[in-house]
């Protein structure tokens, strides 16, 4: 006869699938998950504390060197908030940019985000489809930005360099690239009877703990709860932004939801290159002294930024509000509670789009 | 749960609640609780595993929306301290809860809570 051994089962902190350091501690019943534990602390970075007496001049780079995947974004939040206590004007054009260099900058997080999926429930064919056309996404932002990740391409005021109808005509053919590819991977997603097996039903995210956890983002739009901070800029409403959500909360819906936000970012990005006004990408500007919170839609969810500078231009006080910390702790404590088997603990962490680097900020 | 080569956490739970917005957060506790900085740290660390350490400010702001609308829930601070920081069991709250609405001074009840949850 079979015998059932319940062990304290640890996974990590260093695993295959994982892309950076993190340990989960499982309590399980034979096969199933009865609860888990996510044990972070491994690549703790204490950003904040280094931002502290320093000058914005400095911490504008610091801010993009919290997570090297979603640098950009830490670059907008950052510049966002100093604008906002300076009371600084953005130019039009400037805008427009800022959107495009973001939404690419999502559209190779999620592209990532799925290619790990993927990898970790071992269908590695369309995990490296998707990583490579991710590489189409970083080709088209080292081409508007001059690198592939830390661009420091937002500064207080507007954008650093503006892009020719060259660059835009390179950022429009990778975008028809991404166009054409995509739906294949997304219909050999939807359609795979294995990826259903290993997906559908398997890590279900409740409302109710959605709730509890704060958790934001794609995470949380898979749920039904209809949060995105886009939905407060109304530049993104014009160029065709609509609130995307899932009602099933499982690791299938998460996945789909980011394929379904990745034609929708191609959408936007080709709108803004339509109709992007001509003028300045950047103003004069100075910054004052003052405090603010300022939140902007990182590829993972609502990234905040509560800074406080003196009249040197100095930090007082800043606090990181990262979304991975609300997602992963929605993973730990209602995601992968009671899976049935110790192989969706590794999928159902990664399909929660887990970013380390931003969570020990 | 008891891993045969389980580490010393505590350090590593200290360096979570040192961040900024998480100070915050334990502070805000600490004062509704009526205890020091030190005193509700040592508590968490003890009772809260990292991924609640982590998200203790978003955690609390779920807790302060759920008591907003009844005010012996909101000077006991169930909400903080079961779904928040699962400091306390849900049955252990409504008994709390249940000996509030009959008459027991919030004072006296708040020092029994401090006492289970230390």
């Amino acid at each position: 006869m079979k015998k059932i051994v319940d062990v304290s089962l640890p996974i990590g902190p260093v695993h295959p699938c994982f892309k950076e350091p993190a340990r989960i501690k499982c309590e399980t019943a034979g096969e199933r998950v009865i609860r888990t534990e996510v044990e972070l602390g491994y690549v703790k970075k204490g950003i904040e504390k280094i931002m502290i007496g320093r000058p914005w001049q400095e911490i504008i780079f610091l801010a993009e060197r919290v997570c090297g995947i979603c640098s950009v974004v830490h670059n907008t939040a950052i510049i966002g908030a100093l604008e906002k206590i300076s009371n600084i004007t953005v130019p039009m054009r400037a805008m427009y940019l800022r959107i495009i260099l973001n939404e690419l900058d999502r559209m190779q997080s999620h592209l990532l985000a799925n290619y790990s999926y993927c990898y970790t429930i071992e269908h590695e064919t369309l995990a490296m489809y998707l990583l490579n056309l991710r590489e189409t996404v970083m080709d088209a932002i080292e081409i508007m930005t001059g690198t592939r990740i830390m661009a420091a391409y937002i500064v207080p005021g507007g954008v650093r360099t503006d892009i020719n109808r060259e660059i835009a005509t390179k950022i429009c053919e990778a975008l028809d690239h991404i166009e054409a590819e995509l739906p294949r991977f997304v219909q050999m997603f939807a359609t795979g009877p294995l990826i259903a097996l290993r997906s559908k039903g398997i890590g279900i995210l409740s409302v109710k703990d959605a709730k509890e956890s704060g958790v934001v983002g794609p995470t949380a739009r898979a749920s039904g709860i209809a949060r995105d901070a886009r939905e407060h800029e109304l530049l993104y409403t014009e160029l065709g932004w609509h609130m995307i959500i899932r009602q099933d909360g499982d690791n299938f819906s998460r996945i789909m939801l980011r394929f379904d936000e990745l034609f929708q970012s191609v959408h936007i990005i080709k709108n803004a290159l339509a109709v992007i006004p001509e003028g300045p990408v950047r103003l004069g500007n100075r910054i004052t002294s003052g405090r603010t919170k300022h939140t902007v839609e990182a590829p993972r969810g609502e990234l905040t930024y509560d800074v406080e500078l003196d009249e040197n231009g100095q930090v007082i006080m800043i606090s990181i509000q990262t979304p991975s910390i609300m997602n992963v702790d929605a993973g730990s404590h209602a995601m992968m509670k009671n899976l049935s088997s110790i192989a969706d603990v590794t999928s159902t962490f990664i399909s929660a789009d887990p970013c380390i680097a931003c969570a020990e900020r | 749960m008891d891993l045969i080569y389980e580490r010393n956490l505590q350090p590593m739970k200290l360096v979570a609640l040192k961040g900024t917005r998480q100070d915050q957060a334990v502070l805000d506790l600490a004062t509704r609780l009526g205890i020091s900085r030190q005193q509700m740290r040592k508590i968490l660390i003890k009772g809260c595993d990292m991924m609640i350490l982590e998200n203790l400010g978003s955690r609390l702001e779920a807790a302060d929306a759920a008591s907003a609308d009844d005010a012996v829930i909101d000077a006991l601070s169930l909400p903080h301290l079961t779904a928040a920081t699962c400091l306390l069991s849900e049955s252990a709250a409504d008994e709390f809860h249940r000996r509030a609405d009959s008459g027991t001074p919030i004072s006296e009840l708040l020092a029994e809570i401090l006492e289970a949850i230390t």
